[in-house]
Parts: structure tokens; sequence; C-alpha cells
């Protein structure tokens, strides 16, 4: 339900990215139509400009050097055959505004229509676009025209017809319109498929990912050809079915090595009774068969209540600041017993406060000592210290000389029920949970374990404690 | 003394009986909660052993209705859980104490009888059984008029069976009492350190006072 939630409320990436991709191509071919359709616009108008100002100076120049000549004006001005089409219009009046000559189609732009004149000194402006009643396009300049040293001897209105621009610029306008348009379907068209197609191996991955299941946790994602982009997100994945894979492994070990730890004292427990009821005995006999399978059962009990405590990771801790020497003491008081029985030298070593639970310190450096004691043979020495650093951090050092550990066995020693040849001749009664414990207790302590060894020549195991 | 036992699982109550009648208490059993309510109510007993997984209802609560009623008799839980907030919960809501199913039959017994002991033992200076005597203020020991050569933690470990003397005592218990061990550690600590004890306290002389009770503990005490 959660998942299906998820599904529906966010986007998908195919319709992002077409979007994204469909609006950037807009972007692009709108900036690129718009700067042609304008430069086209603009050159058109300079020419048509130009042709108008060249014309003024034209006719200023007649009229300047005929300044009451009108039929030579008219011959020059206006178009001899009245049937031939003329671009241009021209509208002469004097100063007092009174029409002197005037192209026939000047009819219909009145002089009022037309921008002010300017005199010859002045540059010319730009022309003025009008658009007639009929439609038609027009652009409009004026300007006054000198005879003698009268400047304004006669206005001069020139008018030039650009409606076949405009009918052209306006096709353009719409070819440009339509070209726009085609293209962005075509772009959201090819950018939902490139999506759709470059997205594939996401959908493979899924796939491949959906048919791994709890027994083929070896299968790996990255061992075929991924887009450069997945190498963090295959890595990653595979990381995590390595670190899966490793767990159920372990578990796995761990609970076939459970049922067969608990065999053992079942079996002594059952074989024993059953032999023992096989025929009338007498009553120390039974009293015998009862005491021993009190020490099975108690073995059992420990069994469990070291197995509970390491599948209870959210134990409870309880931290104090301990005085890590009383705490080394009072432990190596308990198993000097042990030691001197078995002629092993036993000291503790420096000073230096730890932040831990009193009875989870304990136990895992109690773990460490009876560890070093089994494992020296008599006339060897077990040495604990404390080594403390400047950051407030602390270490307990336990440092044995004796028989060390084969570097094969060594990656397997914090494995729950692991037990070596060598430990289950020395420690027959050991459960092979020690260290696993010790390490579990560390981690609740957000510290480490560490162990070192050579066989021959001792084992060293240090408890890193973070600073408090 | 009487004792009242709450407990569902008819094979746990009536081991349980059978072993504290044979230790001289007189107990009664229910096998609920309701039960062990009403019994509780209308007999005067001086404990209750309550087992806190119970079918009609938690443990938990007659501890708390009983405290609420204004009994104060000892009341001590047992549970199969040992999670730590468990035990904290317990006996915030007025247990006594706990025991963490599997226990020592030694364990609850030794527990019973300290809660039993309401008034503080009576400190005293001297200790003797038969021709075993301890001095705790001199810190001596003494037997058949010799003086024993003990070392401190042998010294502490025989004031420990002598002041419990004819109680068995786990190992588990003897550590925590003499050196301050609080976890179950697989070692046969205590066992060398009894040995060791006995060389200096019974192989001497002919009238032996430490037992072994095998798979169980130790107990001091006058055999015949």
């Amino acid at each position: 339900m959660c998942s299906k939630n998820a599904t529906d409320s966010s986007s998908s990436i195919a319709t992002r990215l077409t979007v994204l991709y469909t609006v950037s191509m807009l972007a692009i071919l709108a900036s690129v139509i718009g700067f042609l359709l304008h430069t086209v616009v603009k050159d058109l108008e300079f020419e048509d400009n130009d042709f108008l100002i060249e014309r003024i100076s034209s006719i200023r120049s007649v009229i300047n050097r005929y300044p009451q000549d009108l039929e030579h004006l008219k011959e020059h001005l206006l178009p001899r055959d009245a049937n031939r089409h003329v671009r241009y219009q021209v509208r002469l009046q004097d100063a007092s505004g009174s029409t002197v000559l005037e192209s026939p189609a000047m009819a219909s732009l009145p002089p009022l229509l037309f921008p002010p004149p300017i005199i010859s000194s002045e540059p010319i402006g730009r022309a003025k676009k009008h658009k007639t009643s009929d439609g038609q396009y027009y652009l409009l300049n004026a300007a006054w025209a000198a005879a003698g040293d009268d400047p304004q001897f006669r206005l001069l209105q020139v008018a030039l017809d650009v409606t076949e621009e405009e009918a052209l610029m306006a096709n353009y306008r719409l070819k440009m319109g339509s070209a726009l348009l085609a293209g962005l379907c075509l772009a959201g068209g090819l950018a939902f498929i490139i999506s759709r197609r470059e997205l594939r191996p996401l959908r493979e991955m899924a796939a491949q990912i959906g048919t791994i299941t709890a027994s083929d946790l070896h299968q790996r994602v990255g061992n075929r050809r991924w887009p450069k982009e997945f190498a963090p997100l295959t890595g990653a994945l595979d990381t995590m079915l390595g670190q899966l894979e490793q767990s159920f492994e372990r578990l796995s070990a761990f609970s076939a090595n459970l049922a067969h730890e608990l065999r053992t004292p079942l079996n002594n427990l059952r074989v024993e009774s059953e032999v023992a009821l096989s025929r009338p005995r007498t009553a120390t006999e039974y009293r015998q068969t009862i005491e021993s399978s009190i020490e099975e059962y108690e073995r059992l009990s420990r069994m469990i209540g070291d197995i509970l405590f390491l599948a209870r990771p959210e134990q409870g801790v309880e931290r104090h600041n301990l005085d890590a020497r009383t705490e080394l003491d009072r432990l190596a008081d308990y198993y000097r017993t042990l030691a001197e029985e078995r002629d092993i030298a036993l000291s503790v070593d420096g000073n230096g406060s730890i932040s831990a639970d009193p009875r989870l310190f304990q136990r895992a450096v109690g773990n460490l000592l009876a560890n070093a004691l089994h494992y020296t043979p008599s006339g060897g020495a077990v040495a604990v210290s404390i080594q403390s650093g400047t950051a407030g951090e602390a270490a307990i050092v336990v440092k044995d000389n004796g028989n060390g550990i084969p570097s094969d066995e060594l990656p397997l020693v914090f494995d729950r029920f692991y037990r070596s040849a060598q430990a289950r001749q020395l420690h027959r009664d050991g459960s092979g949970l020690g260290l696993a414990i010790v390490r579990s207790i560390m981690e609740l302590h957000a510290g480490s374990v560490t162990l070192a060894s050579q066989p021959g020549l001792g084992t060293t195991v240090t408890l890193h404690f973070p600073p408090s | 003394m009487r004792i009242l036992i709450v407990e569902d699982e008819i094979k746990a109550a009536s081991y349980l009986k059978k072993g504290l009648s044979e230790h001289g208490f007189s107990v009664d059993i229910a096998t609920s909660c309701e039960d062990g309510l009403h019994l509780a109510r209308s007999e005067g007993y001086d404990l209750i052993v309550l087992d806190v997984m119970l079918p009609d209802r938690q443990g938990w609560s007659v501890v708390q209705e009983l405290r609420a009623e204004g009994y104060d008799l000892p009341i001590l839980f047992l549970s199969a859980r040992d999670a730590v907030h468990d035990r904290v919960y317990g006996l915030e809501l007025g247990a006594d104490d706990y025991l963490v199913k599997p226990f020592a039959f030694s364990e609850l017994l030794a527990r019973i009888r300290t809660l039993l002991r309401r008034q503080p033992q009576r400190q005293t200076d001297q200790l003797q059984v038969n021709d075993l005597e301890l001095d705790l203020l001199r810190h001596r020991a003494r037997r058949g008029g010799l003086t024993l050569d003990l070392t401190a933690k042998e010294f502490q470990l025989l004031a420990l069976l002598l002041r419990r003397s004819g109680e068995v005592l786990s190992r588990t218990f003897i550590s925590e009492q003499v050196w301050g061990i609080n976890f179950d550690s697989d070692t046969n600590i205590v066992d060398v350190a009894i040995r060791r004890l006995r060389k200096k306290v019974d192989d001497p002389f002919p009238t032996k006072l430490i037992h072994t009770i095998r798979g169980v503990g130790y107990v001091l005490e006058e055999r015949h």
C-alpha cells in the first residue's frame, strides 16, 4: 500500500525529461526563429528607408535646380505611363500648405499622416509605417526642399508601397510558426522515446533484482554492462547483497551450530537417564545420575543465557565512569585463583577511567582473561593493561604468551560457536560464544575489539573504548 | 512461614511446593492471578512467589493491586524473560526480587530466606560451627585451637560459608559475594578456591565441614 502511494505521488523521470526537453526546444527554436524574422524585417526596413531618403535627396536637388519648372518636376517625379505600377508616391506643397503636385495614389494618404518635415541641414529620420483603410501598407516620410536661400520652399512628402513586403513577412511568420510547432511536436516525441529507451536499463535492473531470493544471494547486479551512471548504484547493491549473503551464511551456520551444541547436553541427559532407569539401582547411583544431569542443565541454561544476550542488540547499557584499575584489580583477584592453580603470572598495569556498563565491562574483560588463562601453558604470563589516549579514548589490552591462534583461524574466532580444534581440546566446557559476546559488548559501547596473535608466541586482545 | 506460589504450570508449581515444603515452609498454590489475589487477601502469607506470565493476565497486576491495597509482604517474581526493562518494571511496581528461568532451586531458596529475614541480621563478630571459629573483627580463623593461615579472599569465602551455614550456596552467588563478579562465567574458579580452602580448613581435621552439592554448589555444615 505504501509503495503504491509512493509511486502515485512521485512523477516519472521519462515524463519530466520529456517536458524539460520540449520546453528547452521551445526556447531554442523560438529564439532562433525570432532572431531570423527580426533580421529580415530590419533589413527590409533599412533598405526601404534608404530608398526613401535617396528619393528625398534626389527630388530636393531637382527642386533646387529648377524651382519654378513644374513640368520638369512632373516629368521627373510622376510616371509618364499611368498604368505602370510605381512603388513610391510623391506630394509637393508650397510653404502655405497648398498642393503643387501629387501622385494619384497620394489621394488616400492625407498630408497630416506624414511625419513632421525636416530641413535639409537636419538628418532625415526613419519613415513612418501606415496601413490604409483598404489594407495597403505604406512607409511615409517628409522633408523640406530648399530653393535659393529659402530652406522651406516646398514641402515634400513621399510614400512607399510596402504591401507586398508585408504580405511576404506575414507569410514568413506563419511558416516559421508552423515550423516551430512541428519542431516542438517532433522534439517532444523524440524526447519521450529517448528517455524511455535510456531508462530501460533501470527496468531491466529492477527485473534482475526482483529475481534474487534468499536462496540465491550469491547473484550480483554489477556483473553485466550497465550505463556508467549506474556504477555507484550497482556497487552499493552488490555490497549490500554481499553483506546479506554473509549474514545469511552466518545465521544458518549459527542455527546449525546452535542445534548441534544443544544436542550434546541433551544427549547426555537422555542417555544417562535411560541407562539409569534400565535396571534397579542403588540410591547413590540415582543420586549420581541426577547430579550429572544438573551439570548438563547448568550448561544448557548458560548457553541459553549467552545466546539470548547475543540475540538482543537493544540490551540496556547503563554507562558509568569506571575507574578501570579498580575494576581490573577486582577481576584479577578472581582469576588469580585460576592463574595460581596453573602457575601463570597474572598482572595488572596502568590507570585510567572508562565510560562503560560495569556488568558488561566485567563480562568482556572476564571472558578475555578466561581465554588467556585457558590457552596459556603453565609458567606463562597474562598481562592486563590500561592505555588512555589523549582524546579521552581508552583501551584495555589483555596479552598472553600462550599458544596463539593459527592465522587461518583468526577471521573466525569472533564467530558464534566457533571453536578451533585446540579450543575443543584445551577447554572442553567452552561454549564458543565468549569472543562473540565480547564483540557484542564492545559494539554496544560504540567501541571495538581487535585481536592479534602469533602461534607459539601468544595472543593480544585489545578492547577500544571511545571517549565518553 | 507461609508461602503462596502463583504459577500456572502444574509441574513447576508442584516441584516448587515440594522443594519449599521440605525446607520447612508451608506452601499454597494458585494457578491464576484471580485465585492468587483471593488467597493473598484472605490468608496471611509471609511471601509470594509469582510467575509473571499467567494465562488470565499479567502477573504484574497482582503486584500492583496488592501494593495498592496496602499489602507489604515480600513478592519475588519469576520470569522467562530477562530483558532489562522487564526487571526494572517489576521492581518499580513493588516486587522485591526476581529470578529468571531457568534458575537453581538453591538460588530461589537463598533469595526467599533473604527476603524473609526482614530485619538485618545482627552482625556478630564471632562465627562458629563445630570447632571452626572465625573472628571477623581480628580477621582470624581458628580450628581445633589452631590458627588457620588464610589469604584475604579465603577468609571472605569462609566467612560467607559460615554466615550462611546450612544453606547451599551456588557458584554464581559465591563469585558475586566474595569477588564482586556479576556474570556467570563458565570457569571453575569457585571450585578451585573451595579446593584450596578445604586444604587448609578440612584436610588436616577428621571432621569435614565444607560439602559439595554436585551441580548445585557448596554448603558448610556439621554432618553426623
